[in-house]
């Protein structure tokens, strides 16, 4: 939903960056981005060329790495991955979501370790 | 002092591990410091557009302004209508414009609180922009959260957006004065909010007609 914002955001990183670094060009920028996000990797690319476009990123490559959920059960003590699913409603849904709940136990009483990160991770720049 | 720097042409890979939602987070962290600091209590109001967040706020307010003294940051995209609505002799509020945004963020509160006498206030309401989506990915600070859904929006509020109610303390369900015209149960708006979040309490509540507001306050333990 707010992937032009965090878009924005991103792409004054990157470019304040390499202007700190006195690159000429920048090669790759490198996203990670959880499933928990409200961001869509498409829509991010998508942003992301149009800000570059007349900068020193317009030829930049730009990889987004989906993080997927894991949480901690603070009642069973499960760790690891949970299943997209919300199949206990009877409403159908066409684009499922998780459920924040164990996987083991049921209990919602858990802790996400995984998955909220918007992480600009690294950049790759050409020097003058 | 020998400076090293990389030749002409080399290909540099900087780490930066920025992450642009944990900007977020700490600012918001920093926001709960300051409220503390002068022993402000803030509730953060969610819902989508319409749901009855100003309405809420207004009759909250009134009902606790002999208690408290109360000052609100309202957000909207691009009017004050709701600031107007709710400034009284008692209650100073302060206009938060997002133009395009659809939530706000601990940034925009942190400017707003600027505004606000903190020492001369206990208690500060926040209206969030009218969206069940977005505000749940940006906390600002508040001591609690409560989304307002109504009756009026159907029976599929709730389960439409699950997020949002993970994140609240209390869920206020509005206008339950014309559940029965629309033909949507309150209470299974209820029951869903409880199977995505056992923790929340949940209010039914009728602005226009006033009921609910005391049980609401009571949820927040004010």
């Amino acid at each position: 939903m707010h992937d032009l914002y965090i878009s924005q955001q991103i792409a004054r990183e990157v470019i304040k960056k390499a202007e700190e670094k006195e690159g000429s060009e920048v090669l790759e920028v490198k996203i990670k981005l959880g499933e928990l996000t409200h961001l869509n990797p498409e829509q991010i690319k998508f942003w992301l060329k149009e800000l570059f476009r007349k900068t020193c990123a317009s030829g930049a490559k730009i990889l987004i790495e989906k993080i997927p959920v894991t949480i901690r059960c603070k009642n069973c003590g499960y760790r690891g991955r949970i299943e997209k699913a919300l199949s206990e409603y009877e409403y159908p849904i066409s684009f499922s979501l998780f459920s924040l709940n164990c996987p083991e136990c049921g209990s919602c009483e858990v802790e996400v370790e995984n998955g909220r990160e918007c992480m600009l991770e690294r950049i790759k720049l050409k020097v003058k | 002092m020998e400076i090293i720097k990389p030749e002409e042409g080399e290909i540099l890979d900087i780490e930066l591990e920025e992450d642009f939602l944990k900007r977020n987070k700490k600012l918001a962290e920093e926001n709960r410091v300051l409220l503390e600091k002068h022993k402000v209590r803030a509730i953060d109001v969610m819902g989508s557009i319409g749901s009855g967040k100003t309405s809420l706020i207004g009759l909250l307010s009134s009902f606790l302004s002999k208690i408290f003294k109360i000052g609100i940051i309202a957000g909207d995209l691009t009017t004050d209508i709701d600031a107007k609505r709710l400034e009284g002799e008692e209650i100073k509020v302060v206009q938060i414009n997002t133009g395009k945004e659809c939530h706000l963020d601990a940034n925009l509160v942190k400017k707003a609180l600027q505004n606000l006498e903190l020492d001369k206030i206990d208690l500060i309401f926040i209206e969030n922009v009218g969206n069940l989506i977005c505000p749940a990915e940006f906390p600002l600070g508040a001591h609690k959260r409560i989304v307002v859904v109504s009756v009026t929006e159907g029976p599929w509020m709730v389960v439409k957006h699950p997020y949002i109610f993970e994140e609240a303390d209390v869920v206020v369900i509005n206008k339950v004065d014309l559940s029965e015209a629309m033909g949507v149960s309150p209470g299974k708006l209820a029951k869903d909010v409880e199977k995505i979040n056992p923790k929340a309490k949940t209010i039914p509540v009728s602005c226009r007609k006033k009921e609910g507001i005391e049980e609401v306050i009571k949820a927040l333990n004010l």
